[in-house]
């Protein structure tokens, strides 16, 4: 399926997968690379992570790390990794881009445990990098120095300085967010460590991941994301059905108040992507203001593809009605289509985010998202 | 976009026509045949496997993917189909194909196998049977009435007779014997509420169980009714495996020539060898996916179990004769962890995988009969299973039937060992031991080549996109 993704710039992989099932020695004894191994071709960029937003555990590291090791989520449950063990996964998956292992602590945890997060997270950097020097599989590939600190500005900002200290660290991850901060301080971490990083040096913020979310932060100045939010959306049953261009909709919208109908079997009923019928399908279950959800009996009839004018392969070739059988009939089917169309269609959210940026008129875009949001709360009464 | 089929001139070979399928028996070699069957939806070559997707999906696989591996039916069910979505439903969705987007040929089987896989929740009379639904609880009575009317919603190419079916373990003989008449009783039903005959092709379903009297009955009633195909029903419940072959045997000499006879319930890929040296032209089984997703995949030898351990650092493909899309990427030593660790994504492509390893199977047997090889075929087969002897007494049996001699060089073959091995309802070779016979694992057999071999194909899906095929439907109607 993910060659029909044709946008997709990067993965990115857990290192902490490749502990041991399957250990690093089953990536390093495959005659090829561990890209090779794991059938990811050469146009995809590689970034090694620290944290899978798909199984971590909230405050999982908080339980049995020490100066030494790392506590973290496997598959298998709670686990120690010291920084050597670490980088014998890393070295093995030979990525383009790693990040290096730090001590993971949720936003509200104590502020000397956020305190100890800072300086261990500073010395596993600088052990991570001379394993790293040694190891010729990551000769080319550039380090990520992970920022923690919890919701402690104090330690935010002493560990962004800190890891922008340290040389040959070519990006920064802004971690352990998306763990309970509120927004507005989620806001104010963002703005003290970008304020501290290299402007040059690329950042990466992880576990964060709504549209609004998402915009809020590259207005910031993040650069990328991981994509742990589809995983979670794709779960629940959801396709991202939010507009590319909410502003030029508005303005469409106004010229000809009611959403043109595909001829669904069942019009009266059917929720289109947006505008006027949104809160009848609100009344369904059948959508927010961001996706709509398969499993509302509002889709069963439904013949359209998950979002009319989308190309992605779910659209081309099934129907709403087909995927929520699916998904009532527990087909995992249902969650390959889904994953192709939410992936597809964050992909073409970074393509307009990019265009806008580029364009210089980021500013009016993502104003038109939170115009949009704001006119489905008030307009739909939630 | 069903028309007739066309008429042909009259050939040497056996044939038939109905007003919706058209049968035509390419090469006979033995008693095995390879044909051609003209469905409404596809121009089908036989012998062939037809993966199941009880609910409206092949578990784990998309349309296109199953287009990608030149699946020429796929089957859906009757009684799940209609407990959900509900087969009014998927009438207003254009039919079962445009509702889960395939453009090739389908079938629904009738409901009655689930009076095995759901007895519990069944209560059959002479009226029909009345399921209690394993999802809600609701009760619905499933009559030979009802379950075509069904399946003329639903619009599959193939539709199945409801029969009445007794677990072939049942130790009730009255039972089967009631069953039997029955099922004959209910076929007349059926073909009397049949709405669609110029679109959709009933077949009946001979019962009888493992008594060659009953089977008799059975063969000689419903070949009475002349439907424009049969299929064998009945089997692959867990009987002793050679009552299975001489039922298969003595159904398939009691069959019409010139119609295509399906064994339904078949996936282990032996027992399709075995059937089409029998004659039999058609098979279904879940087999495939469903081993998939206890992380089993199917190897020319056998089969290798994914979870264990043996497989950890095993760097080669999963069938270095294969070539599908799992074989051309990954390692066993890539899926044994996701097959351990039970990750959906395991399930799907190592279902993909024996999908092609099922179909290409068909290719091979087809090539086999059109050459006149089929016995040297099969015997390559058996041998590659067996490869130190100890050939169950079912296989040698089944081949004693077809008139194909096996060569057992290999010393002390054991039947205890073959029965042992039926029994427990594992697939020939299933202890196939990994590393321990490296030599075997990259032996070349048959003539692999390509997994094509498939005839034309119809319409916008010979370019393999669905999604253009989509697009046409969309466009008529």
């Amino acid at each position: 399926m993910l060659e029909t993704l044709t946008d997709v710039q990067a993965l990115s992989l857990d290192v902490l997968q490749f502990l041991t099932q399957p250990k690093p020695e089953v990536l390093r004894g495959f005659p090829g690379s561990g890209r090779r191994f794991l059938a990811m071709d050469g146009r995809f960029v590689l970034v090694a992570t620290a944290r899978d937003p798909g199984i971590y555990e909230y405050a999982g590291a908080m339980r049995q790390a020490t100066n030494n090791h790392a506590s973290v989520t496997v598959h298998t449950g709670s686990s120690n990794v010291t920084p050597a063990q670490y980088m014998q996964a890393v070295a093995a998956l030979a990525p383009d881009v790693w990040v290096a292992l730090s001590d993971d602590v949720p936003s509200d945890c104590r502020p000397d445990r956020a305190a100890k997060a800072v300086d261990r997270s500073a010395a596993w950097l600088s052990e991570c990098m001379s394993v790293a020097a040694a190891a010729p599989e990551l000769s080319g590939a550039a380090v990520f120095a992970a920022v923690q600190g919890g919701q402690y500005l104090r330690e935010r900002q002493r560990c962004a300085e800190t890891m922008a200290a340290q040389p040959g660290v070519a990006g920064f991850v802004l971690a352990g967010l998306g763990t309970g901060e509120s927004p507005s301080q989620r806001r104010q971490i963002v703005e003290q460590v970008v304020q501290r990083l290299p402007a040059a040096a690329p950042r990466l913020l992880c576990s964060v991941g709504t549209p609004e979310e998402m915009l809020e932060a590259v207005a910031q100045g993040i650069d990328m994301f991981d994509m742990g939010y589809l995983a979670g959306v794709t779960a629940g049953g959801y396709a991202l059905s939010f507009p590319l261009d909410p502003g030029a909709q508005q303005q469409q919208q106004q010229q000809q108040p009611m959403p043109a109908s595909s001829g669904s079997a069942s019009t009266d009923k059917a929720p289109a992507a947006d505008g006027s019928s949104d809160a009848d399908a609100a009344a369904d279950g059948g959508q927010d203001c961001s996706k709509i959800n398969l499993w509302a009996v509002a889709y069963r009839t439904d013949k359209r593809p998950l979002l009319p004018g989308c190309n992605c392969f779910a659209c081309a070739n099934h129907t709403r009605a087909y995927l929520h059988h699916l998904l009532q009939a527990h087909e995992m089917t249902a969650q390959v289509l889904l994953e192709v169309h939410n992936t597809h269609h964050y992909l073409q959210f970074f393509k307009a985010i990019r265009a806008s940026i580029a364009a210089g008129t980021f500013a009016a875009y993502h104003e038109g998202f939170l115009q949009r949001r704001q006119r489905l709360l008030m307009g739909a009464g939630w | 976009m069903a028309g007739p089929p066309p008429m042909v001139a009259p050939s040497p070979q056996p044939g038939s026509s109905s007003p919706a399928l058209h049968f035509e028996v390419l090469a006979q070699c033995g008693r095995a045949r390879a044909a051609r069957m003209t469905l409404p939806h596809h121009t089908c070559e036989t012998p062939m496997f037809m993966p199941v997707g009880t609910q409206g999906s092949v578990k784990g696989l998309t349309s296109q993917q199953l287009l990608d591996l030149q699946c020429q039916v796929i089957l859906g069910n009757t009684y799940h189909l209609e407990n959900r979505p509900g087969a009014e439903l998927v009438a207003d969705m254009g039919g079962l194909h445009s509702f889960i987007n395939w453009p090739r040929g389908m079938l629904t089987d009738s409901g009655g196998f689930q009076m095995v896989s759901l007895l519990h929740l069944a209560d059959i009379n002479e009226e029909g049977v009345t399921f209690q639904s394993p999802t809600d609880g609701k009760r619905m009575l499933l009559t030979p009435e009802h379950s075509i009317q069904v399946q003329n919603r639903l619009g599959a190419d193939i539709i199945m007779a409801l029969d009445d079916v007794v677990p072939s373990t049942a130790a009730d003989n009255a039972r089967f014997e009631e069953a039997t008449h029955r099922t004959t009783r209910w076929i007349d039903r059926c073909i009397a509420a049949h709405s669609r005959p110029h679109e959709q092709n009933l077949f009946a379903i001979v019962q009888g169980g493992l008594d060659e009297r009953l089977r008799d009955i059975s063969l000689k009633g419903l070949v009475a009714r002349n439907t424009p195909g049969y299929a064998i029903g009945g089997l692959a419940g867990g009987e002793d495996k050679r009552s299975f072959v001489r039922v298969v045997s003595q159904c398939t000499a009691g069959l019409p020539e010139g119609k295509p006879r399906y064994v339904m319930g078949i996936g282990y890929p032996l027992d399709i060898v075995i059937c089409s040296a029998l004659g039999a032209d058609m098979y279904d089984s879940v087999y495939p996916t469903r081993t998939a997703r206890f992380g089993v995949a199917l190897v020319p030898q056998g089969v290798l179990k994914l979870k264990n351990a043996a497989y950890v650092q095993d760097y080669r493909p999963l069938d270095e004769e294969c070539g599908c899309m799992v074989c051309r990427r990954y390692t066993r030593a890539f899926l044994h962890p996701l097959a351990a660790k039970g990750l959906p994504f395991a399930a799907s492509l190592i279902s993909y995988h024996n999908i092609a390893y099922t179909m290409r199977l068909s290719g091979q047997i087809r090539r086999a009969i059109i050459e006149q090889r089929y016995p040297s075929f099969v015997r390559e087969y058996v041998a590659q299973q067996y490869p130190r002897g100890g050939v169950p007494d079912w296989v040698i049996e089944g081949c004693q039937l077809a008139g194909i001699e096996l060569d057992l060089r290999a010393a002390g073959q054991g039947a205890a060992n073959g029965a042992a091995k039926a029994a427990d309802g594992t697939a020939p070779a299933a202890e196939h031991v990994p590393h321990a016979e490296e030599d075997t694992c990259s032996r070349a057999t048959a003539p692999a080549a390509s997994s094509g071999g498939i005839g034309k194909e119809a319409g916008a899906c010979e370019s393999g996109s669905l999604a253009a095929w989509r697009q046409e439907q969309q466009g008529h109607g």
